[in-house]
């Protein structure tokens, strides 16, 4: 054990690394790229095989999931890994929608929007989990909300944004040269989005950066002392989980070919933390599979109901009651683990 | 001169509901460390009961009293179920569980009054003995906001008297304090906990049937009034009773303010004042530092 130097650094100071090296440290590369190929596969299967296999209707909102999907993939990079519940993660995605809505009349190719609306919203988020770095749990929860609500009233009365009808005319601007402007041709590129983005989701969340975001989330105190920089982690952790989301609110805003004030408001947030919640936050594709169910359900089954936010409270208030660690938990808990478990220990 | 007297003189009637909302919110957090997202929504559910009790496009003023109790009482019941089913299995894990049951419990409320009154707004009559205004020079105030601001001095005046001079007062600061350690002294914390629960939903049940006949009673009332007392409770620290107060009059006078003289920032003036305020005071007017892990 080394003495501690004369500046007053302690040693495990030098432990931190610096951020290139942080995102180096990893699974092995070999393991990496297997997976990487069979994701490949199946992904090209979806994509080609699903606007020929589905109703329109189904297609359409396939697409919207996929939107909704990196949305909650995002929420859930606060919610999930840092453990800070934001009800503010829809200015993020209003970010994204706006960015491309405001390049709209430099027909930009699709990709370029998608950058720029990625871009301004990692600063963006970067800046604001900073500044929010000192509040933790039901404080920050709040503050997100009202600053998420001041976000949504600029937008909302600003007249160079469109207040409250938004920004319409968009088109469907061409990626790479390929034409997204019929459905399936959109949905295949919004496939290939959601897993571009769903890929550097994975490839975070298997970084070591990502664990220290899980240790700021289990004790923050006890990680500023061991020497880590909780709140750059807190801000990086904030650039991520935006960037992903606004990559949903710019793709939202090319298929819908406008944007609307609405896309920033409170409750896409908490339908986002609903996501996250029904399929399992502390998983990692829990939010994936909470946004398609989310979807589905709200544009199928309670699409035109009366009682539609009644059932979606219900669903929600059950969920956190019984299975708060959302449906991915489900399996985990069959009687034959408990079995198992009660076998493995010594009597 | 004048207009400013007249401005503040407006903003100090405009706090009255808005600490009306707030108290019972701060009062539930102060003793349960619940933040109940639903008290917005169990605030428009009052407003709707008060309508439904009233009955009819006039009401007389004892009518109308007995309907603000019918409110305050329905939404308490509310609260104390709610306790029950919702919020008491979730104590014993992290304040965040509670704080999102209780997002889902305000989206509930809020389809189940939907889905019983319908999307079309009500109005709330306002009894004729209140409906007239009084002038003071150019201004002219109605005898409603006086009342309004009245209620909210007595509530407040109630609940510093309960938890600083009555036994089941200084029941619910020990329970605050630490609930294990009220609980191992002989305090039923449970039961104070669930009196502080339907204490707080009645206010807020309460509140409703006050505010009503100020605003139009539709869905978009809970979303729009949760920022604002969201707003009060953090500025005047989480759970201080005295705090909300100051709180609700600071961002009441601002509200005045800016729209007399800059309505280009009016909508969002109080989430400035907030942004301002925590940089200087990140625990709240009153609010203490705390060092357990809720905060």
């Amino acid at each position: 054990m080394s003495s501690i130097p004369a500046d007053g650094t302690p040693p495990w100071r030098g432990r931190v690394l610096p951020l290139w090296r942080e995102l180096a440290a990893g699974p092995s590369w070999r393991t990496t790229l297997v997976q990487v190929g069979v994701v490949a596969v199946l992904a090209a299967v979806v994509a080609f095989g699903v606007p020929g296999a589905v109703s329109p209707e189904l297609l359409a909102v396939l697409t919207v999931a996929a939107c909704y999907a990196l949305l909650a993939a995002g929420t859930n990079i606060s919610v999930g890994w840092l453990g800070s519940v934001t009800f503010g993660q829809a200015a993020f995605f209003g970010c994204g929608a706006y960015a491309v809505g405001l390049v709209r009349h430099g027909h930009w190719p699709a990709q370029n929007s998608i950058l720029l609306a990625i871009a301004v919203s990692a600063v963006a988020g970067f800046v604001a989990y900073w500044l929010l770095a000192r509040y933790t749990h039901i404080t920050f929860a709040m503050l997100t909300l009202v600053f998420g609500q001041l976000v949504f009233l600029v937008v909302s009365s600003s007249t160079s944004l469109g207040a409250s009808d938004g920004l319409g005319g968009l088109f469907r601007e061409p990626v790479f040269g390929i034409s997204t402007v019929t459905d399936p041709q959109f949905w295949g590129f919004a496939f290939a989005v959601l897993v571009i983005g769903l890929a550097v989701y994975w490839w975070f969340y298997r970084r070591i950066l990502a664990l220290r975001m899980f240790a700021v989330r289990e004790d923050a105190g006890r990680m500023e002392t061991l020497g880590y920089d909780v709140r750059t982690l807190r801000a990086t952790a904030g650039a991520l989980g935006a960037a992903l989301s606004a990559m949903g609110g710019a793709l939202y805003a090319m298929y819908a070919g406008a944007t609307n004030p609405t896309l920033l408001a409170f409750t896409l947030s908490g339908a986002a933390i609903f996501m996250c919640f029904i399929g399992g936050s502390r998983y990692l594709w829990g939010p994936l599979i909470g946004a398609v169910l989310y979807t589905l359900t709200v544009n199928f089954w309670l699409q035109s109901n009366r009682a539609a936010t009644l059932i979606t409270g219900g669903i929600f208030v059950v969920v956190m009651l019984v299975i708060p660690n959302g449906l991915l938990s489900l399996p985990s808990r069959l009687p034959i683990h408990a079995i198992a478990r009660r076998l493995r220990q010594p009597r | 001169m004048l207009r400013l007297i007249v401005t503040l003189i407006y903003g100090i009637t405009a706090a009255g509901p808005l600490f009306l909302i707030a108290s019972g919110l701060t009062l539930i957090y102060g003793v349960m460390r619940v933040l109940n997202f639903a008290h917005a929504a169990l605030f428009m559910l009052g407003a709707y009961v008060s309508v439904q009790l009233s009955g009819g496009p006039t009401v007389s003023l004892g009518r109308f009293v007995l309907a603000a109790a019918g409110a305050g009482l329905a939404v308490g019941l509310v609260g104390l179920v709610v306790e029950r089913l919702v919020f008491r299995p979730l104590y014993s894990r992290n304040p965040e569980a509670t704080l999102l049951a209780s997002f889902g419990l305000s989206l509930l409320i809020a389809g189940a009054v939907e889905r019983f009154w319908g999307t079309e707004p009500l109005t709330q009559p306002l009894p004729s003995a209140l409906s007239s205004s009084v002038s003071i020079s150019t201004a002219s105030i109605s005898v409603y906001a006086l009342v309004e601001l009245g209620v909210a001095v007595v509530v407040a005046a109630a609940l510093m008297y309960m938890l600083r001079r009555t036994r089941f007062g200084a029941n619910a600061v020990a329970v605050a304090e630490d609930r294990e350690m009220a609980a191992v002294m002989g305090i039923r914390a449970r039961r104070v906990g669930a009196i502080v629960f339907v204490l707080g939903s009645a206010l807020a049940g309460l509140a409703g049937a006050i505010v009503a006949p100020t605003v139009s009673v539709d869905t978009g009332l809970a979303p729009s009034t949760l920022i604002p007392v969201f707003a009060v409770v953090v500025m005047g620290g989480l759970g201080t009773v005295g705090g909300a107060a100051l709180a609700s009059l600071a961002i009441a006078l601002v509200q005045g303010i800016t729209t007399n003289y800059l309505p280009a920032i009016s909508p969002y003036a109080f989430i400035l004042l907030l942004a301002l305020f925590l940089i200087v005071r990140p625990q709240g007017l009153l609010g203490r530092l705390q060092l357990s892990r809720e905060a």
